[in-house]
């Protein structure tokens, strides 16, 4: 019920104010180079996160979905503070929280900023209990008494749906999906605005899955939460986000409402991933393999031109030469390719086709 | 297979990994299986191969025949001459899997070394040839190269050239793309299913992925705790799921296909093994359980030549 009146007043409201925002960011990292490498001058850096912008309103869930190396992660990782951008900014409510922040700034920014990781073992404290785990956010940010916030345990292991007899658990008695339950009510007592959910269930098993992403869905509209969700599986995705970023070689390609990213995708790149996506449906079988050539190239010697033309079946002279930029094509769905417009008009462009392979 | 239990015997109590486990492939099939962990699926795999490490691990009881022949009561050195030539196995992380000291080239080369006894450089020559034919450019180049040169999608290349080095009747794949990216994935099942149909290989793909599991097998077991649920073709498992726990599972699969404003969800956590639920072992978690299912296990009810369900309501009246 609660989810589907935060649907209704959602989309009465068309106009959502912005909650957060990623502007021009940049994270270039220094590798070391072998001697040969320094006399060849060889390249040094490695663009993890190259000019990416977007936008996250309140109450919605964006997706960020793109292969391993693509700077998905990166990117939470500089909206958490966790790194230094090379450039760019991050605007949390309209301030810049990218740059050097005070102690109390920082504190206060992360009540509002929280983050579910993958490894939900990892991401808990073996030798603490499954209520000092909960508890420690408001011990670290001294919010209310004791007594208060042993409350608020209580009622938030409730909300993940865990028992109280769960409380004085350690970590590795409980199932994964059971940590995962244990990691996201920690993230949520100090009340956030935003959750970053760095593949929060790709570590778990497929009959527990549907259970923790059901849970995340009731919890945002219980709490008024505000998702960043970042993940590979295009299926999750589809399920979970109201908008979908597709990065590639740290740049985002496609960003756009969701059921446009799925029924009309634009981006070569988007659909090659759309049609690997193994479908549960043998009558939707795909027989004619990916037209995609190669594999992913290395960040560190990034393509001239689109990033994409050395595996684009459709690339011509101008990929290789010109950077295409993320413009808007059709209403509210951005793309960064030469021929998104004949890509949207449902055209394969022949021309281009033929010389490609 | 008939009847196979895999029990592990630990300090803290008796693993049940896999019990009463029946279940046959035809030559040239593409078969899968599939579950979540701890539904016995690599521990199947591995007493096929014969690889599970004992102890703590123990059969207890159950045939595995391939050809007439039960690879259970084979001696070590008989089933090292089938392992590797005859059925051969890649696993899910192809790093760990590679010599990383050794080129691959040779590392292909050994298997043919080892079961087929030719020498060295005709040996080399077709770890060549097999490179080429899995796809990998430049392989004459590449052979001379160490795994840690190959990306992930190039090493399970690899790892399968090495498998298919001596032509095995069946290849055992566990989980083979679970540590790939999906476009790779793709272009790793498309070669495992155009192998299959050239060389008219029996194809046994272990799972978690549904969606894999339609894409490439043509038939399909379903593990939960140790026990096969259900067996059939892949069009009766998705299109006519008989077990209440298939049908589960197929109701709770995020699709990219479609929309879903909100899925069902299979309520509850997977059964501790060593002491696994009475009777039936997904009666707990069941929506359609009755009073009988805690108390009686049920028999695998046969829907038709090949087919079965491990569920009372599936017993024919």
């Amino acid at each position: 019920m609660l989810a589907i009146r935060a649907q209704l007043n959602r989309s009465r409201n068309p106009s959502l104010e912005t909650l957060l925002e990623v502007d021009d960011l940049c994270k270039y990292f220094q590798v070391k180079r072998t001697l040969g490498e320094m006399t060849k001058n060889a390249p040094r850096t490695v663009k993890a996160v190259d000019r990416v912008s977007f936008k996250v309103s309140r109450g919605e869930t964006l997706g960020i979905v793109g292969e391993s190396g693509c700077g998905k992660t990166t990117t939470t990782k500089l909206i958490l503070g966790l790194l230094k951008p090379t450039s760019g900014h991050v605007l949390f409510e309209g301030q810049d929280v990218s740059g050097k922040l005070t102690h109390t700034t920082r504190g206060n920014l992360h009540r509002e900023i929280q983050a579910v990781f993958q490894d939900p073992a990892g991401s808990l404290d073996p030798r603490m209990t499954v209520g000092e785990i909960v508890r420690e956010p408001m011990d670290i940010h001294k919010t209310g008494d004791l007594a208060s916030r042993e409350d608020t345990v209580r009622k938030m292991l409730k909300a993940v749906g865990l028992t109280t007899e769960q409380y004085n658990r350690y970590p590795h008695e409980l199932s994964g999906g059971q940590q995962q339950r244990v990691a996201i009510a920690r993230a949520l007592t100090l009340r956030p605005k935003i959750v970053i959910l760095d593949e929060p269930v790709s570590a778990l098993d497929m009959s527990i899955r549907t259970q923790i992403l059901n849970l995340l869905k009731d919890l945002q509209s219980e709490f008024d939460l505000t998702y960043l969700f970042v993940a590979h599986d295009l299926s999750v995705v589809r399920y979970m986000c109201d908008y979908v970023a597709v990065m590639y070689l740290g740049q985002i390609v496609e960003y756009c409402p969701t059921s446009d990213l799925y029924e009309k995708p634009i981006h070569p790149y988007t659909k090659a991933l759309l049609e690997a996506v193994p479908i549960p449906d043998p009558s939707k079988r795909k027989t004619s393999p990916s037209n995609l050539r190669g594999s992913m190239p290395s960040p560190i010697d990034i393509p001239s031109g689109c990033r994409f033309h050395t595996r684009c079946p459709f690339t011509v002279d101008k990929c290789e030469e010109v950077e295409p930029k993320l413009i808007e094509i059709a209403k509210g769905h951005f793309a960064s390719c030469h021929f998104a417009d004949t890509f949207l008009s449902g055209a394969m462009p022949r021309k281009l086709g033929s010389g490609a392979i | 297979m008939q009847d196979l239990s895999v029990r592990f015997y630990l300090g803290a109590g008796v693993v049940n990994a896999v019990e009463h486990l029946s279940f046959n492939v035809r030559r040239g099939v593409s078969f899968g299986i599939v579950g979540e962990s701890g539904s016995g699926k690599t521990v199947t795999a591995l007493t096929i191969m014969g690889l599970l490490a004992r102890p703590p691990g123990r059969v207890d009881s159950g045939t595995i025949s391939y050809d007439g022949v039960d690879l259970l009561k084979l001696k070590d050195e008989e089933m090292r001459r089938i392992r590797g030539k005859r059925i051969a196995m890649i696993y899910q992380d192809p790093m760990t899997s590679l010599n990383p000291v050794l080129r691959v080239g040779f590392q292909i080369a050994e298997t043919l070394i080892v079961h087929e006894k030719i020498v060295r450089h005709q040996a080399e020559a077709k770890a060549i040839e097999l490179m080429e034919s899995m796809g990998i450019p430049e392989a004459e180049k590449r052979a001379k190269e160490y795994p840690h040169q190959f990306s992930g999608g190039m090493r399970q290349r690899i790892m399968i050239a090495m498998a298919l080095a001596t032509n095995p009747d069946i290849l055992i794949a566990d989980e083979p793309t679970t540590a790939l990216d999906v476009i790779t994935q793709f272009h790793i099942l498309s070669l495992l299913r155009e192998l299959e149909r050239k060389r008219n290989m029996t194809v046994i793909l272990i799972t978690h992925d549904l969606g894999i599991v339609a894409q490439v097998c043509d038939e399909a077991l379903v593990m939960y705790a140790g026990h096969g649920m259900e067996r059939g073709s892949i069009q009766d498992i998705f299109t006519r799921p008989k077990h209440p726990y298939t049908r589960g599972l197929l109701e709770s699969t995020t699709r990219a296909d479609r929309e879903v404003k909100r899925l069902s969800s299979i309520p509850g956590t997977i059964p501790d093994l060593i002491n696994p639920p009475t009777g039936c072992r997904f009666q707990p978690r069941c929506p359609v359980a009755l009073d009988r299912c805690s108390k009686q296990e049920p028999p695998p009810f046969s829907q038709d030549s090949n087919g079965y369900s491990k569920c009372w309501q599936s017993e024919p009246s």
